[in-house]
């Protein structure tokens, strides 16, 4: 096994600090001016460690970081970070436990067919792999070839590291994941249920009772459209990718990014990507407007602010191997496409000069390679508590 | 009713650090690799393996720092070849953390953890990240080091593992409740030595696939034996660039499979007692949509008469016994120099996916996946005692069964190209399946296929 080199401050020849620089500078300006809630943007700097030649020992969780000397990265490190907690406190076992039943569980819809996971499958990258969600009513198995009356009108959202994000949905309009969760029970295609029907649906199921008074032991009430919501956010909270080879590497295993994907992260980083897409997240609470369909107002519906018409949230890019197809409207099928479009957009917006074939391809290779990692994802359950089928899933690959 | 989410073990890991894994025991090269902590003193460098035992402890989201705890655990692997061992563990109390700490903070890229004998009872899916990780067994034999996942409640797979550079070698998997070791979208995979089994006779409560590489580049499956697979034994879905060779496949319903990839070179391998010994399939509705360029030779293919235990409703649970090969609609592949012996129904069974969409009633439709089988070339096989009582819908088929049955469904006359050589073997054309059973129809001339085809190179990665 070899070992690599580290990246070396000259994969940066071509383009200057500078350049880097104004790139992420433009690309700011296209990130929504209006999102309420926008994060600090990362430093300009670019960290040049040590070469491998320590570990990080203190550094890590809790944000106790001590001087990043990993291998180096074109932006200022950050360790990962701590899933917020809730709102109510510390999610517990038992509610997680029962916001994986409900995740699965189509006890949640109209039509007593679509789940959580009819949209937001763990095959699919926890989204459903196709432009846009068929929810009730829907025919086939999740996953593309699925057809059905009405479909959403964006892209069905990745939940990797939800648990993170202070806006949701792709124009931002929830703050937290427990005022997220009863949405798509209201809205008529998605679960198309209402959160209150559900509860009731619920209560006359002993398996659920049980599992709520376990799960919410010290309300009075325990099942109430607000512990639903509380429990689905409390699973998503899970949600957690965080072992990436990425991650491997910034631990200060020079080896984990293979010698392509390291000039695919100083592209990634010279062309601004990491303005918005802020590592090690690579995500932000930010809403920007790529060019990518024309018909949806995006933020504005929510902001009110002409500015931001046609910007959408940031998504993640953590597992977007899986995410496929790409923006909020599906309408990119490849990651391969996705990258090149915002390339183009970097250079519309001042980024100094154009990726070639093989730099856009190198993007992905980092993309793919070193931002993977599905180890926690939700299991499945061979069965629901309301005895009704789970979902069919299409699944990516042959079970 | 399984209680999934509580405290996993790749979030045991995260608790802060100075807590000793138990059973760990990392040999002298953790000090010498990039970010590992400067105080670890375990740079030595080599050695005997059992000088220098540390115990890695976790550093939140870091890894690689080491302490030395001298915890004795060395003689855990007493006696056992520790050579190239960067990190070592033994059976614990507790073997799923034990594994699963390994693999997140007890090696980095580039680095072989090595699991000294006994068994280790694994609860939960064991995931792997990190690339360029070899996972060795050190005892004598893959028999002395034992992954057990009989009793395993979370997940269904035994490995799992997403990166690049992923070795196992000399260790048995057993008892996965899904599928053995699955390795997803990675370069440079090799199954080495491996036993994967379930304990008791096949059913269809075993895991379908054992050696599960999908969506893969440089795919290499050697010196395993595979027993008890409710789908596949080796199964290389959606893959490019694969060697699988040298490997006993018995008691499952598939022995070997090659499905929806290319450049599959399958060789010196023996498969009996499978419901059909090796499949080479393009199937509708998967991401990868092609399969082209496998060569299939030098095999010991027989007795693959197993009653198929297969769940109902999957593809391969229509695959009648008595198989020695089943190809369904594959580009240019080439079968040569196997010996096919008392496989009762036939050795070689060429499809187009008409028939089989024709067979089975809801086979799906995808209209962006190749349907028909072009290129075949047939060459140089023995045959002996095969095709005695043809089961299925070819049982209408007089015994003994011809060695090589197409069902002669082309996109356009001539498209399929079967050439069966100089010296063809008994050969049968259903022409559709439509036909199966109307012996009238069929055809038993070889004229228009006495042909050569291409030879497929080796694959040298």
């Amino acid at each position: 096994m070899r070992r690599r080199e580290p990246a070396r401050p000259g994969l940066l020849s071509g383009w200057s600090l500078a350049g880097l620089t104004s790139a992420a500078c433009a690309l700011a300006l296209g990130c929504g001016s209006g999102g309420a809630e926008t994060e600090p943007r990362p430093s300009d700097a670019v960290t040049q460690g040590a070469g491998g030649g320590g570990g990080l020992g203190e550094g890590g969780a809790g944000g106790d970081a001590g001087p990043y000397d990993g291998p180096p990265i074109p932006w200022a490190y950050e360790p990962f970070p701590e899933v917020p907690t809730a709102p109510s406190g510390p999610d517990t076992d038992a509610q997680k436990a029962l916001g994986r039943w409900l995740l699965y569980d189509p006890i949640l819809s109209g039509d007593l067919a679509t789940a959580c996971i009819t949209c937001h499958s763990e095959q699919w990258g926890l989204g459903d792999g196709l432009p846009t969600s068929i929810g009730i009513h829907g025919e086939g198995p999740v996953g593309p070839g699925r057809s059905g009356p009405t479909s959403t009108s964006r892209n069905a959202p990745s939940l990797w590291n939800v648990g993170h994000r202070r806006s949701l949905f792709w124009d931002g309009r929830s703050a937290s994941l427990e005022v997220q969760a009863l949405e798509p029970m209201r809205n008529a295609i998605e679960l198309g249920k209402d959160p209150a029907q559900v509860v009731t649906d619920l209560a006359a199921i002993p398996a659920y009772v049980t599992l709520f008074e376990e799960a919410f032991p010290d309300e009075s009430e325990p099942l109430t459209p607000d512990t639903l919501a509380r429990a689905l956010a409390a699973v998503q909270r899970t949600f957690v990718s965080r072992r990436a080879p990425y991650d491997q590497y910034v631990g200060g295993d020079a080896g984990a990014i293979d010698d392509e994907a390291l000039r695919g992260m100083a592209l990634f980083a010279e062309a601004g990507c990491h303005g918005c897409h802020v590592p090690p997240l690579f995500a932000s609470d930010t809403f920007a407007d790529r060019g990518v369909g024309a018909d949806d107002v995006g933020r504005e519906a929510v902001s009110g602010q002409a500015a931001d018409r046609g910007a959408f949230r940031v998504p993640s890019l953590r597992n977007a191997r899986d995410t496929e197809p790409y923006f909020h409207d599906g309408s990119v099928a490849t990651l391969e496409e996705a990258v090149a479009i915002e390339a183009r957009r970097q250079v519309e917006e001042g980024a100094s000069r154009a990726l070639d074939g093989a730099e856009l391809a190198a993007v992905v290779r980092f993309l793919e390679k070193s931002l993977q990692d599905t180890s926690e994802s939700p299991e499945r359950p061979d069965a629901v508590p309301s005895g009704l089928p789970i979902p069919e899933d299409g699944f990516r690959i042959p079970r | 009713m399984s209680s999934c989410f509580s405290s996993r073990p790749h979030d045991l890991v995260r608790s802060p650090s100075g807590r000793a894994l138990p059973g760990l025991f990392v040999l002298f090269a953790l000090g010498a690799a990039a970010g590992c902590g400067d105080d670890s003193g375990g740079g030595s460098g080599g050695g005997s393996g059992t000088e220098s035992t540390t115990s890695t402890t976790s550093t939140g989201s870091t890894t690689g720092s080491t302490t030395s705890t001298g915890a004795g655990g060395g003689d855990a692997c007493a006696g056992a070849d520790t050579s190239g061992c960067d990190a070592v563990v033994g059976p614990s109390d507790d073997d799923t953390t034990t594994l699963q700490e390994a693999l997140i903070d007890g090696v980095q890229s580039g680095q072989t953890l090595c699991l000294c004998p006994g068994t280790y009872a694994l609860e939960r899916e064991i995931s792997l990240t990190i690339p360029d990780v070899t996972v060795r067994g050190v005892g004598a034999t893959r028999d002395d080091v034992v992954l057990d996942f009989a009793g395993q409640t979370v997940d269904d797979d035994g490995v799992s593992v997403d990166s690049d550079g992923f070795t196992i070698e000399k260790l048995t998997v057993k008892n996965t409740p899904g599928n053995g070791i699955v390795v997803r979208g990675a370069e440079r995979v090799t199954f080495r030595d491996l036993l994967v089994t379930w304990d008791g006779e096949p059913s269809v409560e075993n895991g379908a696939y054992a050696v599960y590489p999908v969506q893969c580049e440089q795919v290499l499956v050697e010196g395993c034996e595979i027993v008890g697979a409710a789908d596949a034994g080796i199964y290389v879905g959606q893959s490019q660039s694969i060697i699988v060779r040298d490997n006993v496949v018995h008691g499952n319903v598939a022995g070997i499979e090659i499905e929806n990839s290319s450049d599959a070179d399958v060789y010196e391998n023996v498969a009996y007692d499978n419901t059909a010994g090796i499949l080479v399939f393009v199937l509708p509705n998967l991401e990868r949509k092609t399969g082209e360029r496998s060569k299939v030779h030098d095999n010991e293919i027989y007795e693959n008469n197993r009653e198929n235990f297969a769940e109902d409703g999957t593809i391969v649970a229509a695959v009648p016994p008595g198989l020695g090969m089943l190809v369904v609609a594959p580009h240019d592949t080439e079968i040569h120099d196997n010996e096919f012996r008392d496989n009762i129904t036939t050795s070689i069974l060429l499809v187009s996916w008409p028939t089989i969409a024709e067979v089975l009633s809801d086979a799906g439709d995808d209209p962006e996946t190749d349907q028909f089988m072009t290129g075949m070339y047939i060459h140089g096989n023995t045959f002996t005692g095969n095709g005695t009582d043809p089961q299925g819908l070819l049982f209408t088929i007089p015994p003994p069964a011809e060695d090589v049955v197409w069902d002669g469904v082309e996109e356009e006359p001539g498209s399929a190209a079967l050439c069966l050589s100089a010296e063809p073997p008994r050969f049968r054309n259903f022409h559709g399946a439509t036909n199966i059973g109307l012996l009238a129809n069929h055809t038993t001339e070889t004229t228009e296929h006495e042909c050569e085809g291409e030879s497929l190179p080796a694959q040298d990665f």
